[in-house]
């Protein structure tokens, strides 16, 4: 009881700091926290439930490669259909963290079975990326579960690359990247007008920023593989146009943080920002890290926060890594780099300090 | 303040269930949810500090990396000894926060690990792994339990187990890997239940949660590949032993977790049963049917588990 009472509690705390004309359905949404707040049950019920499904998914692979029903191509085309049919539908109507286990076994082994159906048919890859594509988007239309959703969001997110990589047209990974980056801004910043559009819009916002983000960091990965791909490595300054530019708007949305709102003062930063970041220019992974990172502060987003970190220092790495400079050049150019940024730390130290005080 | 996360749920659920417009929602998540000002500026003063700081070190680093060859093997030496003794005086200096006292002291243990590696490295001792390992462990046991930095405990417990696992691997080669897997279970289950029973009795010693759970987590990992080992590779004598082990620590573990209620014991101990069933169910059957019914049974236990998991959850929040 007390949890509920806790809730209660808050919930008229942050009623009361909005506007007179609020009206407010209590009781549905206490019953949508009961229901809800199965799912926060932490991290322990979430990978029981997902290390379930996965286990499930393996003994049924084995239980078909056994039992020599790769076969018939038709038959496991129809039969995973019918599989991913049943899971969603299945969600939707028992909406219960129970079913979980249940619906995304079946999702994932259904998928599974139309990848290997399809396989007899001898389809182009792309057309097989396009079907996997197209079954996403009616599982979100019918759809709200968020892993489901998810799932859903990846797989749209990811036949772009995919194709791309195998139809050989890896340069336009770049407006993928461009697209992500956009995405990612337009999708974070806008959370409040998405969830006031209508419920079923709301439910995807979840589980569209993190896939969002997902589907970013895929796109600088592939990046690092220019040499091994056919990409033309002139062209990698094209993401960092999306990357740096959205780093630059997103600095500009912050100058009430830096207490610079004339446009005199915006120009220098922006100028400023573009500077220092025109080194890495030819390492856009780098600065779409930085991007991540900077969009998951300003909207709280913890997950993206450690995903962009993790990446951040990756392709850092990486590019040193990659550099064709002796080691001792390196370690000298990574002590000067350094050194900058205690520089600036200690000249802007005084101050953030004075403003973090108000 | 209450944790960002959540206020942004409870925001999500006011949206749904109310007449808020976007602005409305705009103005409470900028307010509750989103970081504002102070806390940007407290995060570029940090983020720069970090970076400095990293890169600085790591130049050093590299630095050191370069010219390691070409240094003399006194110098070598010197530099590392000289850290570790650095490094464990200033953990001694009052001056310091005790938070960066123990990361200090934390430092002074890995360097000596790297001492040990160093010299094993010069002079060619022609030392097995498990020498080092052991020799690296015994060495840091009394800052270790004088440090009250449950990191380094865990950084400990690891090094131990890295010590019996090399050993194991280089000097008991003969031993099957049930073999392997049951030491690795009786020494974790050891440490765990004696850690469970001290913590708290002295003002000293307190097990925090996340060390318990990791220290449980392993053992009945462990636990678990040992008897999925044991049963579809031929009998061995520790078998029944690892068994009598398992029957004895799992009830009391889900009573531990049940008593602090942490859906984590359960959890890990019913998905470790699931795993040990379905081994046995493969080794006592034939043919590709089996495999269906080990799904359904997967999907079906884990399934109620997961449900009875969340009536005990809903239980324990209402009272």
């Amino acid at each position: 009881m007390s949890e509920q009472k806790d809730f209660l509690t808050e919930l008229d705390d942050l009623r009361k700091s909005t506007w007179e004309g609020f009206k407010f359905d209590r009781d549905a949404a206490l019953k949508d926290h009961e229901r809800s707040s199965a799912d926060k049950s932490g991290l322990s019920l979430k990978l029981l439930s997902v290390i379930g499904g996965i286990m499930a998914g393996i003994s049924f692979s084995g239980f078909l490669g056994i039992a020599g029903l790769y076969n018939s191509g038709p038959a496991m085309l129809f039969s995973g259909l019918m599989f991913i049919a049943v899971a969603v539908m299945l969600n939707k109507k028992y909406d219960l963290l129970v079913m979980d286990t249940f619906t995304i076994s079946l999702f994932i082994i259904g998928y599974l079975q139309v990848a290997i159906g399809l396989n007899d048919f001898n389809l182009r890859f792309t057309y097989v990326v396009f079907l996997f594509m197209a079954i996403a988007v009616i599982t979100l239309m019918v759809n709200r579960n968020y892993m489901l959703s998810f799932l859903s969001f990846l797989i749209l997110f990811g036949g772009f690359p995919a194709i791309l990589l195998v139809e050989k047209h890896e340069d336009w990974i770049h407006l993928y990247n461009l697209l992500m980056v956009y995405l990612l801004l337009w999708v974070n910043l806008n959370e409040a007008a998405i969830l006031s559009v209508g419920r079923r819009y709301a439910a995807y916002f979840l589980p569209l920023r993190i896939a969002i983000v997902i589907g970013l960091v895929v796109g600088l990965l592939s990046l690092l593989f220019i040499g091994l791909l056919n990409m033309q490595k002139q062209y990698v300054w094209l993401t960092s146009v999306a990357t740096i530019g959205g780093i630059a708007y997103l600095v500009d949305r912050l100058r009430h943080v830096l207490g610079i709102t004339d446009l005199r003062g915006r120009i220098m930063i922006l100028a400023a920002s573009l500077l220092i970041l025109s080194p890495i220019v030819m390492a856009p992974a780098i600065t779409g890290a930085l991007l991540i990172i900077l969009v998951a502060f300003l909207v709280s987003h913890n997950t993206a926060f450690v995903i962009g970190i993790i990446a951040f220092l990756y392709f850092i790495g990486q590019y040193y890594y990659d550099m064709k400079m002796t080691l001792l050049n390196k370690s000298f150019l990574m002590m000067a780099t350094g050194a900058g940024f205690l520089v600036f730390h200690i000249v802007t130290r005084k101050k953030l300090l004075a403003h973090e005080k108000e | 303040m209450k944790a960002r996360h959540i206020r942004r749920q409870q925001i999500h659920l006011l949206s749904r269930h109310s007449n808020l417009n976007e602005t409305a929602v705009e103005h409470l998540l900028s307010e509750n949810v989103y970081h504002d000002r102070g806390e940007w500026q407290r995060f570029l003063r940090l983020s720069t500090l970090a970076l400095g700081a990293g890169f600085t070190l790591s130049g050093i680093i590299f630095f050191f990396a370069y010219n390691w060859e070409d240094l003399h093997r006194f110098l070598k030496l010197g530099v590392i000894a000289g850290l570790v003794v650095l490094t464990a005086s200033l953990s001694l200096a009052k001056t310091f926060q005790p938070a960066v006292r123990k990361v200090l002291l934390s430092a002074a243990a890995v360097l000596a690990g790297v001492l040990f590696a160093v010299f094993g490295q010069i002079y060619q001792t022609g030392a097995n792994a498990y020498d080092f390992f052991l020799a690296w462990t015994l060495f840091i046991t009394i800052w270790v339990v004088v440090s009250d930095f449950p990191p380094l405990w865990l950084g400990y417990v690891l090094l131990w187990n890295i010590t019996l696992i090399t050993y194991m691997d280089q000097m008991q080669r003969q031993w099957p890997t049930v073999m392997n897997f049951s030491v690795l279970f009786f020494f974790n289950a050891s440490l765990l239940i004696i850690a469970f029973f001290f913590s708290g009795r002295s003002a000293a010693f307190r097990l925090p949660t996340w060390l318990g759970q990791t220290l449980a987590l392993a053992t009945i990992i462990f636990g678990t590949l040992g008897v999925v080992n044991g049963i579809m590779q031929p009998y061995h004598p520790v078998f029944p032993a690892l068994l009598a082990g398992i029957v004895v620590l799992y009830p009391l573990a889900l009573h531990h977790g049940l008593l602090l209620r942490r859906i984590f014991w359960p959890a890990v101990i019913a998905l470790s049963i699931v795993v040990i069933s379905a081994t046995w169910f493969i080794k006592i059957s034939e043919g590709s049917w089996i495999y269906l019914f080990i799904t359904l049974f997967i999907a079906g236990s884990i399934g109620a588990v997961i449900g009875y998991l969340i009536k005990l959850q809903r239980k324990w929040n209402h009272e």
